[in-house]
């Protein structure tokens, strides 16, 4: 612990009731020198009162008999009394003598009349004492110094007394415990051991009640250091599942803001082909959001259901003709802190969509024309005339003439061959968004859409019978031809939109070219 | 102090014991004090403070400003003082006595018989004695006072 400088308890009761103390004697002496200047006062007063009464007779026959001798002899025998200052004695029909030791300022005046020895009520003169201030002045003070020394002594003596058992009994016990429990650490195994002098008094019972505190918040303390290392442990199980996850997890907020994210996640999105670019997980995040749409989507979704929401994403990115793709699951969560986050999973799935596609083809291709097979060529149709309820299609059913003496002849292989190249040149007859279809054997299926021009049908079957008719070199070296029968009807011909329907007028049709000497094509009348 | 405390005692031992006792068995033998003076003194009657201030030494004059000479009679002082002062004779002598002292006065001249008295005050113009009333005879000096021989003359 850092060492605190504090102030000692015991020095401040010292300083405070020392100051006190001295406040209390500066009042007491104050108090004290009031009264005994007034008590001093008085006594003077009453001291020049007696020695008037002493003298007054005598004074009275001096004023009376107009003689000042006596009169003289009166005044200086007061003057000799310490008290006395200046003595005055009037008599009204005669003389006014004054005598004083100094010319001093006068503090105490007693004034009397003289009566005349003679006649009880007649006023015949005065006769006045005074006494110095200085003589009040320092007799007050001598008492008052006296007062103040005794009062003094008294107060210091019991403040010391009281301090020394104060400091016995309180502070001293008290800034033992605050020492010791300055120096223990949390945690620790020191204890406060106090006196057995202060076992039932209130500092036992706060050493007491602090080694009780000291003790559970050491047993605490082990508690929440074995908590500790146990949450520890499982935080970096954890994390190295997060991190070592095959799966990029991350967290975003409500506002599709990355808050966080794991290696994997960082990995998956950067550009394999341009591995060097340091581009923050944030700028790669930013790039799939930019790019997609579907994303911002996506998140929509995610915070709108308690679901789990998954798309897969190409991620286009310069350098590469194909995409990447990834799988991307966003599930809405509450986290500790109420708010709403997004918790998601990433996995580069473009190996996985690549087979997928692979699959797909093989599923709706024919594997030696190329061409769709009649379920998706159907699907292709009823998509097409679902998104365009008002065009118009042309069907066109080829079969070939002379294939089947070819494949007798020169056997399957060949067979197989005539037909790759006879698909080849049926794709260069048409349009890339029209159908080419095998229906089966030597029987194709042929789609305009969109056919609005009244002689594209014709076109194209002139162009189909030149092609076709054309001479066929096999692997072998042998020069085969084939021919080919169409027949063709268009939904306004037939009437119909129905798939089969419309298959079956253009095989009419083309049985008619059968019949009528093959190598041709008809419409549908 | 002590003196002041003497006297009253005595002032009062003296009025309400003494001399009441006193005047039960004097009032009769005594008459009149009759304050007499030269018959040549011009001045007015005389007062009774007059009478005292000139024999207490306060004044020292007459009323025509000539210096009086006052004169005790041995027989009569210790009436005459209680009359005019109400002081004992005692005190009256103390108080001399005190004055004597500072050498500036002298109390009254005393003579011991109204024949001496009477030709004294006849030789001194300015003489002021006192005597028994009967004793007067108004061709040879004149009356300045009369002091009527009772208690109520000088109470206080």
């Amino acid at each position: 612990m850092t060492p605190i400088k504090i102030k000692s308890l015991h020095h401040q009761l010292v300083l405070t009731v020392a100051s006190i103390m001295l406040l209390l004697a500066a009042i007491t002496a104050g108090l004290v020198y009031f009264y005994e200047a007034k008590q001093v006062h008085d006594e003077t007063e009453k001291t020049l009162s007696q020695l008037l009464d002493t003298v007054s007779l005598t004074a009275s026959i001096a004023a009376y008999s107009k003689n000042e001798q006596i009169a003289q002899d009166v005044l200086s025998g007061l003057l000799k009394n310490t008290v006395v200052q200046r003595v005055e004695i009037m008599s009204d029909e005669g003389f006014s003598l004054s005598q004083e030791k100094q010319p001093l300022p006068i503090g105490t005046s007693v004034v009397k009349n003289l009566i005349s020895p003679f006649h009880v009520s007649e006023v015949i003169g005065r006769i006045s004492l005074h006494a110095s201030v200085n003589y009040n002045r320092e007799k007050a003070q001598q008492s008052a110094i006296f007062s103040i020394i005794i009062s003094v002594s008294l107060i210091a003596l019991t403040t010391l007394i009281i301090l020394w058992q104060v400091k016995r009994h309180v502070s001293a016990p008290l800034s033992y415990v605050s020492n010791t429990l300055h120096a223990i650490e949390a945690g620790s195994v020191k204890r406060i051991s106090l006196l057995n002098s202060h076992k039932h008094d209130e500092l036992g019972r706060l050493s007491g009640d602090i080694n009780t505190l000291l003790d559970s918040l050491g047993n605490q303390f082990d508690a929440e250091h074995v908590l500790r290392e146990k949450v520890e442990i499982a935080e970096q199980q954890l994390r190295h599942i997060y991190n070592s996850s095959s799966a990029g997890l991350f967290v975003l907020d409500e506002q599709g803001d990355l808050l966080n994210y794991n290696s994997t996640f960082t990995r998956i999105l950067k550009n394999t082909e341009q591995a060097n670019e340091s581009l923050t997980a944030n700028d790669l995040f930013k790039r799939l959001l930019g790019q997609q749409d579907e994303f911002a989507l996506l998140i929509k979704h995610a915070l709108g259901s308690y679901h789990l929401e998954a798309h897969d994403f190409p991620l286009i990115e310069a350098g590469r003709s194909a995409p990447r793709w990834m799988h991307c699951l966003l599930s809405k969560m509450i986290d500790s802190s109420g708010d709403v986050v997004l918790e998601g999973v990433i996995f580069d799935v473009t190996e996985r969509v690549h087979n997928e596609e692979i699959v797909k083809h093989e599923a709706h291709y024919d594997y030696l024309t190329g061409m769709l097979h009649r379920k998706p060529a159907k699907m292709q149709f009823e998509s097409y005339l679902a998104n365009n309820p008002a065009a118009n299609a042309c069907f066109l059913l080829l079969d070939l003439d002379g294939f089947k003496q070819i494949n007798d002849q020169y056997g399957h292989s060949a067979g197989d061959q005539v037909l790759s190249i006879i698909a080849e040149r049926l794709f260069k007859c048409v349009r890339a968004s029209d159908v080419v279809c095998r229906l089966g054997g030597d029987e194709f299926l042929v789609i305009l859409m969109n056919d609005h021009d009244v002689n594209l049908k014709s076109e194209v079957a002139t162009k189909m019978l030149n092609s076709i008719s054309q001479p066929i070199s096999l692997d072998s070296g042998e020069l085969v031809s084939v021919g080919v029968s169409i027949g063709m009807t268009d939904l306004r011909i037939s009437q119909s939109t129905h798939f089969e329907a419309l298959i079956k007028d253009a095989d009419q049709a083309m049985y008619q070219v059968k019949n009528a000497g093959k190598n041709s094509y008809q419409i549908k009348t | 102090m002590f003196g002041l405390l003497v006297w009253t005692l005595y002032f009062k031992l003296m009025k309400y014991i003494i001399l009441p006792f006193l005047l039960l068995f004097t009032s009769s033998v005594f008459a009149d004090i009759v304050v007499i003076g030269n018959s040549q003194n011009s001045n007015p009657m005389m007062s009774a403070r007059d009478v005292q201030e000139i024999y207490m030494g306060r004044k020292r004059t007459l009323a025509n400003n000539a210096i009086a000479y006052p004169i005790d009679n041995s027989d009569l002082r210790k009436e005459f003082y209680r009359n005019l002062t109400s002081r004992p004779i005692a005190q009256i002598n103390a108080y001399w006595a005190r004055l004597k002292f500072s050498g500036h006065r002298r109390p009254p001249e005393i003579l011991l018989n109204t024949t001496e008295i009477i030709s004294k005050v006849k030789a001194n113009k300015n003489a002021i004695a006192y005597i028994n009333d009967k004793h007067v005879k108004e061709s040879e000096v004149r009356i300045l006072f009369v002091i009527k021989d009772s208690d109520d003359t000088n109470q206080n």
